[in-house]
């Protein structure tokens, strides 16, 4: 199987924001042999046996990076559903398991529900580790917590507000503004202009989503410029 | 379990409360996993949590289930923060308006955090305008004063001059009225039987108290004479007298007399002068002209 140099093969590592006082880009491919984030003690994946999982997945190499991708997206959404607190790392240790089985001589017929059906598994067992772990001092009460905001993370959400759609920036600034029962109110006509609060609910997802990966990405921006 | 799926259901289970329910945990799972039309709906549900819990409005059972399940998620603790973030961003907004205070730690590039008694301060650019609105504020009080300080120096100093101006004034007034003669002297020569074409004038001043009045007589007898003073508006004689005459060493008689100045408006009069020997009791009328001059 031959892989070109401009398609994605191997496990992509997110590109994660991190909590807490910095933020860290980990963009780009992982290979077999390269260093794993908390991974030290895992078994390294081979060439081989990646590219024996994207054969398994299909003989075409754009349908099995295409499938591979479906895949990483599905399960990965599916730990972070879960309140994993390594969706991705979750998403290895299944592709591991998968690999085995595939390297084990084992018949598969459908390889996404395979995997979903291992995940659930590397899920379960997930959760049987952390209940024996107590919970850490950093989760309790976070509510009560403030938040850490640079001040150049407050300067790329201002710039990222800006750059939404009048009516977006507008939808934004009133469900956000107001305080007490002006708040209620102000959300209750919202609603109504959306057709229901579950319509605002999503809208305001979408808007705070777009806000989310624009600051991201200025901020990113700022670092590169900065180097 | 395809589109059977409901809000509440999807809460429950990212609450985790569905962890113990292997079946219905199960349907959900895979409903989620297999369906990508609804994961608009399940991540706004994920929001709804998280803003329900950074706004205080969860039960206890819910928060305990946030705090010990639902935000174990980096993720979802990233978004918690971004939403706190968000909410600040309007609430300064709206602060700047209304001068209010809020509170939000603000941390620094070199991780020193702005926060001293529970109280934060806004970023650089919310304190440059700050200040920079305090700067104007004092540079126009400071004009105000200076304006408002001048214009009453010169006010002042209007004041005076006018006070000294208003003395000057009484000065020259009283010096002026020293400088003028209370007196002004009317010489009449000719009466009206002579004809005469223009009548004689009789300036009045503001000073001017009384009139001397010369009256060349002719023909006239050592008797007395009467004397009144008539204007052409007035039917009844203005001033009377009964006069006798001076005569000069040759011969000549004149009546000198003086009248008050006072009542004399401008205009033409007549003193009419009859002498009190002669039978037919007829008198002779010297006319003048009065003007008033300031």
């Amino acid at each position: 199987m031959s892989v070109g140099p401009s398609r994605t093969i191997g496990r992509r590592l997110h590109c994660k924001e991190t909590t807490g006082s910095s933020l860290r880009y980990i963009c780009g491919l992982y290979y077999c042999g390269l260093h794993m984030t908390q991974r030290e003690a895992k078994r390294p994946l081979t060439p081989e046996a990646f590219g024996k999982f994207l054969r398994w997945l299909s003989r075409d190499d754009a349908v099995a990076v295409e499938a591979y991708q479906s895949i990483r997206r599905k399960l990965v959404r599916y730990f972070t559903l879960k309140g994993c607190e390594d969706p991705d790392e979750l998403f290895d240790e299944t592709i591991d398991i998968v690999i085995g089985k595939i390297e084990a001589g084992e018949q598969v017929l459908r390889p996404i529900a395979y995997c979903y059906g291992v995940a659930k598994n590397v899920w379960r067992q997930d959760m049987r580790r952390l209940k024996s772990v107590s919970i850490q001092e950093d989760l309790a009460s976070p509510e009560h917590q403030e938040p850490e905001a640079s001040e150049q993370e407050l300067q790329c959400l201002e710039c990222c507000v800006n750059q939404l759609s009048p009516s977006d920036r507008d939808v934004v600034t009133r469900y956000h503004r107001s305080q007490g029962s002006e708040k209620i109110a102000t959300r209750k006509m919202l609603a109504d202009g959306f057709g229901g609060l579950n319509a605002l609910r999503v809208k305001m997802c979408r808007i705070r989503k777009d806000l989310r990966l624009c600051v991201v990405d200025c901020l990113k921006r700022s670092v590169e410029g900065n180097q | 379990m395809s589109g059977a799926l409901n809000r509440e259901t999807v809460r429950q289970y990212l609450l985790g409360r569905l962890d113990d329910q292997e079946e219905l945990e199960n349907k959900v799972s895979d409903d989620i996993f297999l369906n990508d039309a609804s994961s608009e709906m399940i991540d706004s549900i994920e929001e709804e949590i998280i803003e329900d819990y950074a706004e205080g409005r969860l039960d206890s059972a819910d928060r305990k289930s946030v705090e010990e399940y639902f935000l174990r998620s980096p993720g979802r603790r990233e978004k918690l923060r971004f939403y706190k973030i968000l909410r600040y961003h309007f609430e300064t907004k709206e602060e700047q308006v209304t001068s209010r205070e809020y509170v939000l730690p603000v941390r620094s590039a070199d991780t020193r955090r702005f926060q001293v008694a529970g109280k934060a301060f806004p970023s650089w650019g919310a304190r440059l305008l700050l200040f920079g609105q305090a700067a104007a504020l004092l540079a126009f009080c400071i004009l105000g004063w200076t304006y408002v300080s001048g214009v009453r120096q010169k006010q002042t100093g209007f004041e005076s001059q006018l006070a000294q101006e208003k003395a000057r004034s009484a000065r020259m007034a009283t010096q002026l009225s020293q400088l003028q003669p209370p007196i002004q002297i009317l010489t009449l020569v000719s009466d009206r039987s002579r004809g005469a074409e223009q009548l004689p004038p009789l300036e009045i001043k503001p000073a001017t108290q009384r009139i001397i009045v010369e009256i060349a007589l002719t023909g006239s007898g050592p008797g007395s004479y009467s004397v009144r003073l008539e204007s052409r508006q007035a039917r009844e004689p203005i001033w009377t007298a009964k006069l006798l005459p001076l005569f000069s060493p040759s011969g000549d008689a004149r009546l000198v007399f003086d009248l008050p100045a006072k009542g004399l408006q401008a205009g033409s009069y007549s003193l009419v002068v009859s002498s009190d020997s002669s039978v037919t009791g007829g008198g002779r009328y010297y006319d003048f002209e009065v003007h008033l001059v300031n």
